[in-house]
């Protein structure tokens, strides 16, 4: 064959493992979010009747729905601002409520890792649960290219992100009309959700029990930081029980991101749903 | 609470929540942290998410500003048995939202 044959046909097959497309990929990611509406949208309410609640400006509310872009947090420092406590002590629980998404990134830092650095700072930003757990439940992610999972991935974020957006203001501007009992549900349930499926071995069951009654005694009496506390003393619990039996060196994955983030992160985000 | 100090709460949460989602992609090499702080960082999502629901279920009843929500509880409890049970967050929360919603319309008519 000439040269000029040779690379067509390499690029041709190129094109034939990479034929489901960045555009479906993308469209994929929305559909997703759109499924995800389920939760993000009353989540998206909740966040802006509190806000309202909380005596937050509309521009204030849209603003940390905006640049925080993560419910749970958003929840916590507007009940921290509620009870007038110090303004680092607000930073510092909100950022602990948000260390999770540290492991999301072990997890999907190794998927990205080529790409170039501004389109890891696209990942980063649209980098939350429903994101995360959505690439890694991909049935297509085994015949898709790096670019096509950062379509899908940029796809749900994007689209979650708007819902977010567009439900807090709705919230916002809805919340004193309406009796918010059935949204005050939601958070709660969406949480366990969260939780629950991670509950697989004794440390994890042991972290999870401790931490909720820490965070429920020391309500009141530590100067808003039962949250940390709660975190800290149900990791410390799970660490004395006996160390499980180590793995053989050559069995632990040399990446520190996967090592780290893949398999608790893979935890974290393994729903078995029904995914576009 | 003023506006500047708003912002400025807003922006460091915002920048804190950035760093750890950008997290790992600034990791290279293959340096492997050591075993207690794997596991650490391993139960800690598992930790903050229990607490956190504990706190947006039951936080008002122990502040005594608020009763016992059923829907809540109902709704935790049916999330905590079916997440656990099928591993599969969706289901969990459809299960969690339907049984506290089936509460609450219970509570509404009793």
């Amino acid at each position: 064959m000439s040269s000029e044959a040779m690379r067509d046909s390499a690029h041709d097959s190129e094109e034939n493992v990479a034929s489901f497309g960045t555009r479906a990929a993308l469209a994929s990611g929305a559909g997703l979010a759109m499924v995800s509406a389920v939760y993000i949208a009353p989540f998206g309410a909740l966040a802006g009747v509190v806000s309202a609640e909380t005596g937050l400006s509309l521009l204030q509310a849209l603003g940390l729905s905006l640049f925080v872009f993560a419910g749970a947090s958003q929840l916590a420092a507007m009940e921290l601002m509620r009870a007038d406590a110090p303004w680092l002590v607000i930073v510092v629980s909100a950022l602990a409520v948000n260390l999770r998404y540290l492991l999301y990134s072990g997890a999907v830092a190794n998927v990205f890792r080529e790409l170039p650095p501004k389109q890891k700072l696209v990942v980063a930003a649209t980098t939350v649960d429903n994101t995360v757990s959505g690439l890694l439940s991909w049935r297509r992610f085994g015949q898709t290219t790096t670019r096509e999972k950062f379509a899908f991935f940029v796809g749900c974020g994007v689209g979650s992100w708007a819902i977010w957006m567009t439900f807090t203001a709705v919230g916002y501007q809805l919340g004193p009309l309406m009796d918010s009992g059935a949204l005050k549900m939601v958070a709660p349930v969406a949480f366990m959700s969260l939780a629950a499926p991670l509950l697989t071995t004794p440390p994890r069951w042991i972290a999870a029990i401790v931490a909720c009654v820490v965070v429920l005694a020391a309500r009141g009496h530590v100067y808003h930081m039962e949250l940390i506390l709660a975190a800290l003393t149900g990791i410390g619990a799970a660490l004395l029980m006996p160390a499980p039996r180590m793995a053989e060196p050559s069995e632990q994955t040399a990446q520190s991101g996967e090592a780290i983030g893949g398999d608790a992160a893979e935890d974290v985000c393994e729903p078995r749903g029904p995914n576009p | 609470m003023s506006d500047g100090i708003f912002w400025l709460v807003t922006a460091l949460i915002a920048l804190g929540t950035f760093a750890l989602r950008f997290g790992f992609h600034a990791v290279t090499g293959d340096a492997e942290p050591a075993p207690w702080l794997k596991r650490a960082l391993e139960t800690l999502p598992a930790a903050i998410l229990a607490a956190l629901t504990a706190t947006l279920a039951f936080g008002g009843v122990v502040d005594g500003a608020a009763p016992l929500d059923p829907a809540s509880t109902v709704g935790v409890l049916v999330s905590l048995l079916v997440g656990v049970t099928t591993r599969d967050f969706m289901r969990a929360l459809l299960a969690g939202l339907a049984a506290g919603g089936a509460t609450m319309l219970v509570v509404g008519i009793l």
